[in-house]
């Protein structure tokens, strides 16, 4: 069988409508993600009680396939009466997901601030809002960028997982179409060239978020 | 370098390739067992939670390929649109599956002469809320988000003008089903005998086959789908020897007694179609 | 309490096949890792370029669309693999081409003087990386690698879209028999936990027994 590339550019607009929900996803819970993964991180330096009662949950959520996560979400919420849509399962799922992952990275980056920024703050009077907002946090982002990217490429590549909760997003575009038109080989590798584009893509975003960020890195 | 080479022909041996050439009814009988592919449609072929096969297109195969020798049965389970791709690519000899015999499957698939014939149906919840009597009805509600299986048939749907924006894919029919019952879709596409089937083992009593439903007609005559086996379209031999069983076997005591045990409630006759007239759409 | 052993055997069953899977598809990738790494640092361009593509193409595409790509677009080029090779062939090769850059790492992490003392004991290049470069490169290269493990055992999962009755797949198939959804659903994630468990463990052992690999030995304050 060859590769029909008159099939291919005819299924290339459905396959990016997929990939526009697929992106959306991912930015989403993303987004999601790294609020929550910063508030985890944040928690866990709070209080030494907090810290031990999160650690089980972060490292159970962390350890466990994404997939069946999203099944429990999907399929186990609503005997207790929540309803969620595939995309809504999609974004909660991956932000919970992520946000463990990215509390760790989090928290290595606040370990990564010198110490003495911590003690001048306090010499300084500020309050821990203020502390957090104005000295900390700013100095934490630039540590932070190279893995929260990589992360972000990471979740690219379990978007597809949604697939099993019938999200319409590239994957389970690619496989409907195979399904119905008979041809798989068009629709997958289009998508594996998808894939790769949006991962260069992401990849290069990063790369230079991390440029422009990297101006207040400040070594050990 | 030498490490590479060795990976290499390690890797040559580990791959298990299925040479894709024509299965002779002879060479079922040699090797002793067919392959089936399905796909866990209740009633056609399903297996059950400890691996048993059944269901009413697994027993009429197994019965006709008695007769031509062949007693030992090795089920695939297949996700539903993979079937004939799969089939076409030799991970089994034949599918067994409730499809229906389409032109668009003609070109892809060799059906076998049709074993029944069925009409469609929505299953919806209890009560019938949306009052769905018909696909034009379905059509009707700019809202209502029908189900149904990728790789499954909606043109009878379409004949009774239902819009593409209306159908929501799913990847199987118990997801379809349990979308239905958590209110994220309000119907879904089925055949008539799988919808009663699906209706009571996976139902709960939160749903129910719509009824009376009007069959659309297209033409003048109503319109329903013909079920049959698929072949690969180069196991010529296979399908005649098939189908010169199967047509011995459909309409005996022994598919009677079947149909009766599978429940199949609609007079499944008479066929008055042949694969050939099918396939020409 | 029939019907709870028999899902519980059901699923006893399930989490068979994933560690099947995840020990077969783990010795491919190690394999896969230690050979790509390798072959990255390789004198001849011709293949450290022809491994580079491997390692990208695999790490920049997801599992599942090359699982997808592995069982319903090679059989139209006409090589049709079963469901199981083609799992262990996805999950060997994308956690081989994630395991070389740590390899690759780990490779280079060993000290250059290590390297430059080989030379001068006439050593031979296959030599100094069997017995000497890639013992002390093991040391570093453990803990990343029991991540990648870890991440090899949740990605078994997805093995269920292409219908392998592994522990995913027979939660499914439970619970549309069953309905016990969240019982099944929270077993079944307290499994993969323990599993996960047992595999940090392991690498742990296996971290402190190749310990002894570690380098020089860090100078100690008085």
């Amino acid at each position: 069988m060859r590769f029909d590339f008159k099939f291919a550019l005819e299924i290339l607009p459905l396959l990016m409508k997929g990939a526009a929900m697929t992106v959306l996803v991912t930015f989403l819970a993303f987004a999601l993600a790294i609020v929550g993964g910063l508030i985890l991180a944040l928690l866990r330096r709070a209080h030494r009680n907090l810290d031990r009662a999160l650690r089980l949950p972060i490292e159970f959520i962390r350890s466990t396939p994404l997939l069946v996560q999203i099944l429990f979400i999907y399929l186990g919420f609503p005997t207790v009466g929540i309803v969620l849509t595939a995309f809504q399962t999609g974004v909660l799922a991956m932000a919970l997901h992520y946000s463990c992952y990215l509390s760790e990275i989090y928290r290595a980056g606040l370990e990564g601030v010198q110490r003495g920024q911590w003690d001048a703050a306090t010499a300084l009077n500020f309050n821990t809002l203020d502390r957090y907002r104005a000295i900390i946090l700013p100095q934490m982002v630039p540590l932070v960028v190279p893995a929260a990217g990589n992360l972000l490429v990471y979740m690219f590549k379990d978007s597809p997982l949604l697939a099993a909760i019938s999200l319409v997003e590239l994957v389970f575009v690619a496989s409907k179409i195979g399904a119905e038109s008979f041809r798989y080989l068009e629709p997958m590798t289009l998508v594996g060239a998808i894939f790769l584009v949006m991962g260069l893509a992401t990849a290069r975003f990063v790369a230079l978020l991390e440029g422009r960020l990297g101006a207040t890195w400040i070594k050990r | 370098m030498r490490t590479f080479r060795i990976f290499l022909a390690a890797a040559a041996i580990c791959f298990t390739a299925i040479p894709v050439l024509a299965v002779t009814p002879k060479e079922l009988q040699d090797r002793g067992f067919v392959r089936m592919g399905f796909s866990n449609e209740i009633p056609f072929s399903y297996a059950a939670a400890n691996g048993t096969l059944g269901g009413i297109d697994y027993e009429v195969m197994k019965h006709v390929l008695s007769e031509l020798g062949i007693t030992s049965i090795d089920g695939v389970l297949t996700p539903f649109g993979s079937l004939i791709p799969g089939l076409k690519a030799g991970r089994f000899d034949v599918v067994a599956t409730g499809l229906y015999i389409r032109p668009d499957r003609c070109q892809q698939v060799a059906f076998s002469e049709p074993t029944m014939v069925v009409s469609s149906a929505v299953i919806v919840p209890s009560g019938n809320p949306k009052k769905i009597h018909s696909f034009q009805d379905v059509a009707a509600d700019p809202h209502f988000r029908l189900g149904y299986v990728v790789g499954g048939t909606q043109a009878v749907a379409k004949a009774g003008n239902v819009r593409d924006d209306q159908f929501v894919s799913f990847t199987d029919v118990l997801t379809a089903v349990s979308a239905l019952k958590a209110g994220r879709v309000e119907g879904v596409l089925r055949t008539y005998i799988d919808a009663v089937q699906v209706v009571n083992d996976a139902g709960q009593g939160a749903i129910e086959v719509a009824q009376p439903f009007a069959a659309p007609v297209k033409d003048g005559k109503p319109l329903i789908n013909y079920i049959g086996f698929a072949f690969r379209t180069e196991d010529k031999e296979l399908l005649a020897a098939f189908n010169r069983a199967l047509t011995k076997f459909l309409g005996s005591p022994e598919h009677q007694a079947l149909l009766k045990k599978y429940q199949i409630i609609q007079p499944a006759y008479p066929i008055d179609k042949s694969t050939a007239e099918l396939c020409r759409g | 309490m029939n019907k709870f052993l028999e899902s519980a055997t059901l699923l006893a069953g399930g989490a068979l096949v994933t560690v099947e899977l995840f020990l077969l598809s783990a010795i491919l990738a190690i394999a896969m890792s230690v050979i790509a790494g390798l072959l990255r640092l390789a004198p001849s361009r011709i293949v450290r370029v022809a491994t580079a593509c491997y390692v990208e193409v695999f790490r920049g595409t997801s599992l599942v669309v090359q699982l997808f790509w592995l069982y319903f677009a090679l059989p139209t080029l006409g090589i049709s693999l079963e469901a199981f090779p083609v799992a262990i062939l996805a999950l060997g090769l994308c956690f081989g081409a994630y395991g070389s850059e740590v390899v690759r790492g780990a490779i280079r992490g060993v000290s250059s003087g290590q390297y430059e003392a080989a030379t001068a004991l006439n050593m031979g290049r296959w030599v100094r990386m069997r017995s000497v470069v890639f013992p002390q490169a093991l040391a570093l290269l453990l803990p990343p690698y029991t991540n990648i493990l870890v991440q090899l055992l949740k990605s078994t999962a997805a093995a269920s879209f292409i219908t392998i009755p592994e522990l995913a797949f027979r939660a499914t198939s439970l619970n549309q028999v069953t309905f016990a959804t969240v019982p099944i659903f929270a077993s079944v994630l307290i499994v993969y936990f323990l599993i996960s468990l047992a595999i940090s463990q392991s690498m742990r052992i296996l971290e402190r027994r190749t310990g002894k690999w570690r380098g020089p030995v860090v100078v100690r304050a008085t």
